[in-house]
């Protein structure tokens, strides 16, 4: 692909992944493959939009305290150690049992979040806006919603971890960064509100990406120009994606969220 | 309903060092698209070190801040992450 197509096709992919907190690789990879580049090298940029995309959007997601870095690092713990299992099971498992495996996690996920209704962790009156962020020794906190400040604490934290290890070997069987995966888990299984888990979800597919990048790299399949073409794009979309995460409602992020995941399985089938 | 002790980080100095690692991964990433041959490679590569290492930094900067904070858990749990990730690279590497 074209320096200047490739620059504005990883915009657009950043900032769709980032308004969900989805990564964006599982647009941008097969898109890649679809316009001719080689798997082989389709997917470490996938990763470097992943990475990039989550560098960009990480300031705008700190300055309004959306980001749950001790839910982050904890759910990561778990994907990480899924992730590595799978990177050691990637040359067992079919690849076109992987993209329909993939392709009806994505339209699961899409139906739980889409159907959706109503507000699971409504504002308090108790809370303000000083009282926005993540609380020491644990893994809740509160978030701005319209109407006021809704205190959340993560629900089912087994259940979640678990379900994170599973996203996390599915990053490691297929070089994603499995954020279409982190991110309806935190919403639809430990009730954590949408804005919050896709902010911490950018986050934690930062590491993933960055971890999957450093193999890439040992294994030199990283060419430079177009990574850097990749990144130039991605920080542009991922600083537009979390600007316009920060003006939605949950329940619109959700919606937006379903729709990209609807597309995600739609492409992946396409390509299988 | 009470949720704990808000966090107190200085998440300030993480947005201010977050902004001025994008600015520089993005003019690093420029610089190797515009610079001809062997330079312009090493610069786009330079562009994706920092875009690889800044999530890892990241969370280094985290456990420093929840060790200076007292929450010693979570220092626990960001170790524990480092060590998954550290060992995992080792392990995928090498097979």
């Amino acid at each position: 692909m074209a320096t200047p197509l490739l620059v504005l096709a990883a915009g657009f992919c950043a900032a769709v992944g980032s308004v969900g907190g989805l990564g964006g690789a599982l647009l941008l990879v097969p898109l890649l493959v679809a316009t001719g580049t080689p798997a082989t090298e389709a997917a470490p940029l996938g990763l470097v939009l992943v990475a990039a995309g989550s560098l960009a959007g990480g300031s705008r997601h700190l300055e309004d305290r959306s980001v749950n870095h001790r839910l982050g690092v904890t759910v990561e713990v778990a994907a990480s150690a899924g992730a590595v299992v799978g990177a050691l099971l990637s040359g067992v498992v079919s690849e076109t049992v992987l993209v329909y495996a993939l392709a009806a996690v994505a339209l699961v996920a899409a139906a739980a979040g889409g159907s959706r209704k109503g507000i699971r962790n409504a504002p308090h009156p108790a809370f303000g806006p000083e009282h926005v962020g993540e609380r020491v020794g644990m893994v809740g906190g509160a978030v701005a919603r319209v109407g006021g400040v809704a205190p959340y604490r993560p629900r089912r934290l087994p259940l979640g971890l678990a379900a994170m290890s599973v996203a996390g070997l599915v990053s490691g069987i297929s070089g994603v960064g499995g954020g279409f995966i982190k991110t309806p888990v935190m919403s639809e299984i430990m009730y954590v509100p949408v804005k919050v888990a896709a902010a911490t979800s950018t986050f934690t597919v930062g590491i993933t990406a960055a971890v999957g990048l450093l193999v890439f790299a040992g294994q030199g399949r990283i060419e430079a120009h177009s990574a850097a073409a990749v990144i130039i794009g991605s920080v542009v979309g991922g600083l537009a994606g979390a600007r316009l995460q920060n003006r939605l409602r949950g329940p619109a992020v959700r919606k937006v969220i379903a729709g990209i995941l609807v597309l995600v399985a739609i492409l992946l089938v396409a390509t299988a | 309903m009470t949720t704990g002790d808000l966090a107190r980080e200085p998440m300030d100095h993480l947005v201010r060092a977050l902004f001025w690692v994008v600015v520089i991964a993005a003019g690093l990433a420029v610089l190797g698209l515009a610079l001809p041959g062997e330079v312009g490679v090493a610069v786009a590569t330079a562009a994706v070190v920092v875009v690889i290492a800044s999530p890892l930094l990241r969370v280094l900067w985290l456990i420093a801040a929840w060790w200076r904070s007292g929450d010693w858990r979570f220092v626990g749990v960001g170790v524990v992450l480092l060590v998954v990730v550290a060992g995992g690279t080792l392990v995928a590497v090498l097979s």
